[in-house]
């Protein structure tokens, strides 16, 4: 095992996967000669040449466009969106034709095409710089939704996407890439729709996304110190969704707490809420708690931006309340 | 008829909790579900309901004060008659058509605020029957009861709900006994631990004569009969709840002054399984109360998480039996096949005693 960064992980899920398989290409703004803003590509082009990796012109919709096509005729593209704010720009190509083509063509054609783009506020990027969007592409049937919570994750869930027959987004939080996790030296892939269950409790379950999760494990951390024992859950992938192990889990602890950095509102928050209050209802002896990013553009001043994503505090703040048993209905 | 109201326990930790204020005057009609009083203990203040249905006779508790939990702090009567009658602080306006004008919304600051009792007797309003005229219309709760929670429901989680039907516990009668909205689970342990709720009660009738057929040959018939009821309630035990292997502690008794243990008296013969020295009250699994000499006809227990069955004799000469459980002992499938065993081997006593 090695400790590597997050950004170092992606890199090298991208080499091996080059390497493996040549019909894998990777294009994007700035993706060759820079190694992109975060410097996640760097060295790729040395290694696999400007036909492999391939610096486009800021046109989204027309590289991403680009990529379907190649997609369909025998490549494995890889697309980098610099910024998740940017999705806004490829929502045809990637939800009226990525998306849809296998189905529409009756099974004939298939799009195995990979989006690798970022989300996560308090990097002072402002209100169109810093937004997760995850769950607008989670809402289209079709497109797989992986979002990785370390290095590790990072580095076994990029590789199952190259090798998936669809299309499929990965997030990565732009302020993760350079945290380190352990990763093996030896090859591994992370299987899409299987839940991580990084610490088992009896008192509460918190499922939570991306950078929520190491959100999540201070929380349940603090909350051991007043004999809360929470159980954390990492979905890794929101699409398809671990249904089974969350909903596992709620009925041993009878209360949970979802957080995602999406906006709260209709967000993955919501999904996942909704599916527990759906299937483990009668297990239940709290309210079903979301904790998603504040109902407002992430602002530019960083004492506003900070206040408007989850933190450990607010996640024990809601633990302790659901273990109180305090009342949360309007009457 | 007149009831106590107690000052409810809100909170686990609570010992004693201030009434912020009285929702409901003296002489006025309260439904079970109104709030009577505003309780404030350290982590909140919330409306507590009357409890049960009548008038507000007496208040003995000032708002403001600080009462220690159990305390009677108020009065609850089936009939207006027994209002509290002190010289008066405010002007009465009973006629005898109308109740006392509420005054809820007016912190009382006196001990007991008397209010003239109006001179019809109204029933209580859940007794209202809309044929009968003017009065009864009259004793209506002047304010439309509002009422704790949604629309009069208890509230419970529904895990809570989900337990507390599977235990037969009433989340009414919890919170009449002070239990805090909305229940959680923890709350069932509380209150069905201090309470004795959730207790099932099964009973069946067997017929007598085999069985007194059988003792007229003995010696001494009532101890002997005693001793074999206990085998037979413990084998039919044995035998429902599959406990094979299982040695069963019994606990006979007459509720009087015999009082005896028999291990396995199924298996050792009616005198054997006696144990002489002191039991530990935890080890036993099934009492047996014997009431066959007496007018009793069946004991439930109030608690206790044995398996508990009383054997009454009816007038015909047969025997009635009753059986108490706790659901989390006994599932009721088991606790039916038991009682109709044990009635069983008691109508046929000697093809089981062979």
């Amino acid at each position: 095992m090695r400790n590597i960064t997050l950004s170092k992980a992606v890199n090298e899920a991208l080499a091996e996967e080059m390497r493996r398989d040549s019909t894998v290409i990777l294009m994007g703004e700035d993706v060759a000669e820079a190694g992109t803003p975060f410097k996640v590509t760097s060295g790729l082009v040395e290694e696999f040449g400007t036909n492999r990796v391939i610096d486009t012109p800021i046109s989204e919709p027309g590289f991403t466009g680009l990529a379907v096509g190649a997609a369909m005729t025998g490549l494995r593209p890889v697309v980098d969106i610099m910024f998740g704010d940017f999705l806004f720009l490829i929502m045809d190509q990637l939800c009226n034709q990525a998306a849809k083509t296998h189905y529409m063509s009756g099974g004939k054609l298939t799009v195995p095409m990979v989006v690798r783009t970022n989300m996560g506020a308090t990097r002072r990027s402002a209100a169109q710089h810093s937004q997760s969007l995850h769950v607008l592409a989670a809402h289209i049937p079709g497109i797989k939704v992986a979002m990785p919570s370390s290095a590790y994750e990072a580095k076994g869930l990029m590789k199952t996407a190259i090798r998936d027959n669809n299309p499929v987004i990965i997030f990565e939080d732009k302020l993760m890439y350079q945290d380190k996790a352990l990763v093996p030296e030896e090859e591994y892939l992370i299987p899409f729709g299987a839940a991580h269950i990084l610490r088992e409790g009896t008192d509460i379950t918190l499922v939570a996304t991306s950078s929520m999760v190491q959100v999540a494990q201070t929380a349940a951390d603090r909350l051991d110190e007043h004999g809360v024992s929470a159980e954390v859950i990492d979905p890794r992938t929101i699409a398809p969704l671990d249904e089974g192990t969350i909903l596992a889990s709620v009925k041993k602890t009878s209360r949970a707490i979802v957080i995602d950095e999406g906006h709260q509102s209709y967000g993955v928050t919501a999904e996942i809420a909704a599916r527990i209050a759906e299937k483990a209802f009668y297990h239940l002896d709290a309210p079903v708690q979301r904790l998603g990013a504040m109902d407002v553009p992430i602002p530019f001043s960083p004492a506003l931006e900070d206040l408007t994503v989850p933190t450990p505090e607010d996640v024990v703040a809601r633990a302790l309340m659901a273990m109180r048993g305090e009342l949360f209905h309007v009457s | 008829m007149s009831h106590d109201v107690l000052m409810p326990q809100l909170g686990m930790a609570q010992d004693s909790a201030i009434i912020v204020n009285w929702l409901k005057a003296p002489g006025e009609a309260v439904a079970a579900d109104d709030p009577l009083m505003e309780v404030e203990t350290d982590k909140a203040t919330m409306e507590v309901p009357a409890g049960r249905n009548g008038f507000l006779t007496e208040i003995r508790v000032a708002a403001g004060d600080e009462v220690p939990v159990g305390d009677v702090i108020a009065i609850i009567s089936e009939t207006a008659n027994d209002v509290v009658t002190l010289p008066a602080t405010e002007k009465a306006q009973a006629t005898p058509d109308v109740l006392p004008e509420p005054t809820s919304n007016t912190p009382l600051s006196g001990q007991a605020v008397s209010v003239k009792a109006p001179i019809a007797a109204p029933q209580p309003p859940v007794q209202n029957d809309p044929a009968t005229p003017s009065a009864t219309v009259s004793a209506k709760p002047l304010h439309p009861a509002t009422k704790p929670g949604v629309a009069g429901r208890v509230l419970a989680s529904p895990k809570a709900r989900f337990v507390a039907a599977d235990r037969g516990l009433d989340l009414n009668a919890l919170v009449r006994q002070g239990a805090a909205q909305p229940i959680h689970v923890r709350d069932l342990d509380q209150f069905s631990a201090s309470s004795g709720g959730g207790l099932s009660v099964l009973s069946a009738h067997a017929e007598g004569e085999a069985f007194a057929g059988l003792l007229t040959q003995q010696a001494d018939p009532i101890a002997t009969r005693r001793r074999v009821l206990s085998a037979f309630a413990c084998g039919s035990l044995r035998m429902a709840a599959g406990w094979s292997d299982r040695p069963i502690m019994v606990e006979s008794s007459n509720l009087g002054d015999i009082c005896e243990y028999l291990k396995n008296p199924d298996l050792t013969g009616v005198s054997a399984g006696r144990v002489t020295g002191d039991v530990d009250l935890f080890e036993v699994d099934l009492a047996l109360f014997d009431l066959t000499e007496t007018r009793l006809k069946e004991y439930r227990p109030a608690m206790g998480h044995m398996i508990q069955v009383s054997v009454a004799t009816d007038t015909h000469g047969g025997f009635s039996l009753c059986l108490s459980f706790c659901s989390d002992v006994l599932s009721v499938t088991v606790a039916a096949d038991f009682l109709n065993n044990f009635a069983m081997r008691i109508e046929d006593p000697i093809r089981h005693i062979l």
